[in-house]
């Protein structure tokens, strides 16, 4: 199969998940307690007036047609409105800045977890039993033993409590104001979320490098006489492809991590924003929120086939 | 390049020998095979898995593993005297190899073509188009159908035969003088390998190249090898003509070696050597076939036996003239 009909062949398979998600995702108002009416009428609210609210949302329509309704606003990009926390802004709009603050700090805690797992992976696979070795495979158990939250409260404490910084503690990522602050700001929260994840890269790198310094076709290329230079290209070439069926998955998860470690930096990205709606019932945004997460999941692990049908012609066909 | 005088050996290895590990730990897998192949010569290396026949093939192209090391007293490359430097940047050119597992020796992730083709690039002066068109021809040489198509295939999409046809196509593309084949159709089925034996056979003479070729099946070296060389644990027992190999076997293990594969015929299917071969740590006192030997006496145990010469064969038994097959 050509590479293109393969990736057209992802695409197209990553649908009928994306459909799933925004049943859940619009399902969610129907499950939540409470939902939008008690949320807009309040405690105080008559039946009458709830009555109103309803027609008003049009939740006496049959279900397919609320569905659409809403799907056809997601398409044009119309979210909905806020209720509570800022009444009649535009989801879309709220949800702006948070998402930026989210991807970058997502972006920087990748850039942790694989420059750090990658160097420490590729070091003891060049020098097996070496104490670099002892010590990377010591570190990368410990690492993902420890939940990034856990390490971005330590690391708050010592850096924000005991030394002040006052970077440290900020959270204030808009690289539209400043670009040098908020690279402080992101620091720790990249590497509490990079930290975490950087074990398991370092681990699979260090067995795939190694392993495949052994393989017959390298050991062929050597005695064939080709240069090294061509042997160890085709060594990263063969040793990458196992790290990067863990790199969507590993993404998704420092994605997933964020929204602890945005609470604890009190970074305002996404997390913070899931945790309000949730404790206001603001139930558009929340189903927004779902959306999005589900998503970037799908969007991951969509790009790790692609990138995998692109390093290996094996799993084209 | 000089003239070659025909009755200079195309080459001769004396007195190999193949080690493990170092100091306490040392283990020595081949101890003192000298080798001669003259031009256009099969000579097969045959022996039990543990013989370290392999061991004598990757020597042969400095492939042995980190921890592996190897020297021999002399090694004369069509005539003359050459180090082990010298042989190293023989390979790839003048001597090449072909894998025992055809499935693993090709880079999955790179077409056939690509990896034929680097091998031209890199060996011969030929441009990128003549590249191209070499490619073809070595695929067409190894008779694989429509090999122009199959030319951007991947590795996976051919069958195991297929494969070690590429394997050989790529061994054959710096038109080498010598091929060292470990086991070429490990794997495959037997058809499959009695027609890359064929193949192998053809482009031989073809192309008058000499073969080294690793092999535990006598059936094989009886068609395709003009002398043998039987390996057990490391020391050469009996090396010669195939011809007189097959027709009077002088050492124990090489009688017993036929044994199991003539009585295929026979009633009696079976007809295995007791024991089994010993480990490279393990490795008995005298003669290393001794505790497996029919024939053993005292002496075999005192003494390690010199290889013998005798007429067209050397055998390495102090009882080859009382033995009968």
């Amino acid at each position: 199969m050509s590479l293109f009909k393969y990736i057209g062949r992802r695409f197209v398979s990553a649908i009928p998940t994306l459909i799933l998600i925004t049943f859940l995702a619009f399902g969610l108002l129907y499950v939540t307690p409470g939902g939008p009416v008690e949320a807009l009428a309040g405690i105080f609210g008559t039946p009458e007036q709830k009555v109103r609210i309803r027609e008003e949302l049009g939740l006496n329509d049959p279900l397919h047609v609320q569905y659409l309704r809403w799907i056809s606003g997601v398409f044009s990009g119309d979210f909905g409105e806020m209720i509570v926390m800022a009444p009649g802004t535009p989801i879309a709009e709220m949800l702006r800045k948070p998402l930026l603050v989210t991807f970058w700090l997502t972006l920087g805690g990748a850039l942790v977890a694989l420059v750090v797992g990658l160097s420490i992976g590729a070091l003891s696979a060049v020098r097996p039993n070496s104490w670099l070795d002892g010590f990377s495979r010591l570190s990368s158990i410990a690492t993902y033993s420890i939940p990034d939250f856990w390490l971005a409260i330590i690391l708050l404490f010592v850096f924000g409590v005991i030394f002040r910084y006052r970077w440290a503690i900020s959270g204030q990522i808009d690289f539209s104001r400043n670009v040098l602050f908020s690279l402080q700001s992101m620091l720790l929260p990249a590497i509490a979320l990079g930290l975490a994840k950087a074990g398991i890269v370092a681990r699979i790198t260090r067995g795939e490098l190694f392993d495949v310094q052994n393989k017959p076709f390298i050991q062929f290329e050597r005695i064939m006489g080709l240069p090294n230079r061509v042997v160890i290209k085709d060594m990263l070439h063969n040793g990458i492809l196992p790290i990067v069926t863990v790199l969507g998955y590993t993404i998704g998860l420092i994605f997933r991590g964020t929204f602890l470690v945005e609470v604890v930096f009190g970074a305002p990205g996404i997390g913070l924003f899931l945790v309000r709606a949730a404790k206001t019932q603001e139930y558009a945004l929340l189903q927004t929120l779902v959306l999005i997460i589900g998503t970037v999941f799908i969007l991951m692990n969509l790009l790790t086939d692609i990138l995998y049908g692109v390093l290996d012609p094996r799993v084209r066909t | 390049m000089a003239a070659i005088n025909s009755a200079d050996p195309l080459l001769q290895v004396d007195n190999l020998r193949v080690h493990y590990g170092a100091g306490r730990q040392r283990l020595n897998a081949v101890d003192g095979l000298s080798l001669t192949v003259d031009a256009g010569q099969t000579v097969a290396i045959v022996g039990e898995s543990g013989s370290g026949k392999s061991s004598v093939a990757m020597a042969l192209v400095n492939g042995l593993a980190a921890n592996g090391e190897w020297e021999a007293d002399h090694i004369l490359f069509q005539g003359e005297e050459i180090s082990r430097q010298e042989l190293l940047r023989l390979r790839g050119r003048a001597i090449t190899y072909m894998m025992q597992d055809p499935s693993g020796a090709l880079n999955p992730v790179l077409t056939v073509g690509e990896q034929i083709k680097r091998v031209l690039k890199y060996h011969t002066p030929l441009s990128k188009a003549e590249r191209e068109e070499q490619a073809i021809e070595l695929m067409e040489r190894v008779e694989i159908p429509d090999a122009a198509s199959r030319l951007d295939a991947f590795p996976h999409e051919f069958s195991g035969g297929m494969q070690q046809r590429i394997v050989l196509a790529m061994a054959l593309a710096p038109s080498p003088v010598l091929l060292i084949a470990d086991e070429p159709t490990t794997g495959l089925d037997v058809t499959v390998e009695a027609q890359i034996f064929a193949l192998l056979d053809r482009l031989k003479r073809e192309l008058t190249m000499s073969v080294v070729l690793v092999a535990h099946d006598l059936g094989v070296v009886a068609t395709s090898a003009d002398e043998a060389v039987v390996l057990y644990a490391g020391k050469v027992v009996e090396k010669g003509t195939v011809a007189a190999l097959f027709e009077r076997p002088r050492h124990p293990y090489t009688i017993g070696l036929l044994r199991c594969a003539h009585d295929l015929h026979d009633e009696n299917v079976l007809n295995p050597i007791p024991g089994r071969i010993p480990g490279l740590g393990e490795r008995p006192q005298g003669c290393v076939f001794h505790p497996r030997c029919a024939w053993k006496t005292a002496e075999c145990e005192a003494a390690v036996p010199d290889l013998i010469q005798l007429d067209g064969q050397s055998v390495a038994c102090i009882h080859h003239e009382s033995l009968t097959d």
